[in-house]
């Protein structure tokens, strides 16, 4: 029998799921970077006066590299975070030794919340750009 | 509403009566040996969203943060963020003790005396050393359970939105 025309089929599976696996942790850091600048900017503000918050501070916040993601039995993670403690403290609420009172301004909580959706849209972006960039585009 | 001889408000009517109905859960919790809140702290320090300036320690903390789940809105996912603080360092074992009672409280609750509301897990965490600006002799250990609410609040908004 003669053909005219003829259709390839290709099987990209492995490279797919190669791309998939190497693309995730780019794209949970750009997540992950979303809600760093979100955390960062608020606290630009201070805690109930810009003494409390010093460029050290906003420095402090950190994204884990991609090469640093965490994969356990439900998924993979990164992790946003700081070494300086008294933010938690801030965030959890404490008993102030200087203005005497009992103070609480939470930034981080709030701004996980706020960057759920733009924390996803960067996600999918990137991976999607990153997979395209390795298998193809069908 | 009345219940035996006893009178019990409402559970979810309103925001305000759901943070009364879980103060009334961690009150009226026991541990094993039949021991309450007040026997722990000797009076019911369970402050709500926010602390005075000066308490006596150790207390207690709720705050609930709320949130859509499913069911066109009316099933909410809750968590109860408890934190148990004393004053000075020697009283973290009293603290832990009263963590123990919250978890009794909390960790298996159930409410179903007028909407309903359950938690089933939660994380627990004693709090690092605090340094300046936090006073440095407070200890602490701070609880969030996750709950599922289906608050008669909402339910009322579609009966009232529906007869409009």
């Amino acid at each position: 029998m003669k053909f005219d025309a003829s259709v390839q089929i290709t099987d990209h599976g492995r490279r797919y799921k190669k791309a998939m696996r190497d693309g995730v942790p780019r794209a949970l850091y750009a997540a992950g970077e979303v809600y760093r600048a979100k955390v960062v900017k608020r606290l630009r503000k201070g805690y109930t006066s810009g003494a409390f918050v010093l460029g050290r501070s906003r420095g402090s916040v950190r994204v884990d590299a991609p090469k640093d993601v965490r994969w356990d039995l439900s998924g993979a993670y990164i992790r946003v975070g700081t070494n300086v403690p008294y933010m938690l403290f801030w965030e959890l609420g404490h008993h102030n030794v200087f203005t005497r009172r009992y103070e609480r301004v939470e930034i981080w909580v709030p701004a996980l919340a706020e960057t759920r959706q733009a924390q996803g849209e960067a996600f999918a972006r990137v991976l999607d750009r990153y997979i395209a960039s390795k298998v193809g585009r069908p | 509403m009345m219940r035996g001889s006893r009178v019990v408000a409402p559970t979810t009517v309103t925001g305000a009566a759901i943070y009364a109905t879980l103060r009334r859960a961690l009150i009226e919790a026991r541990t094993p040996s039949g021991g309450s809140l007040r026997d722990l702290l000797g009076a019911d320090r369970v402050y709500i969203a926010t602390v005075p300036n000066d308490p006596a320690f150790p207390y207690v903390t709720l705050r609930l943060a709320r949130e859509s789940e499913g069911a066109n809105g009316f099933r909410e996912r809750g968590s109860l963020e408890v934190q148990i603080v004393g004053r000075p360092a020697s009283q973290s074992a009293l603290v832990e003790d009263v963590a123990d009672l919250v978890d009794l409280a909390f960790l298996g609750y159930t409410e179903s005396g007028s909407g309903l509301m359950f938690g089933r897990s939660r994380t627990r965490q004693t709090l690092p050393a605090f340094s300046e600006p936090a006073d440095r002799d407070t200890v602490g250990v701070v609880a969030v359970y996750s709950l599922t609410l289906w608050p008669l609040v909402l339910q009322d908004r579609a009966a009232n939105a529906g007869d409009a």
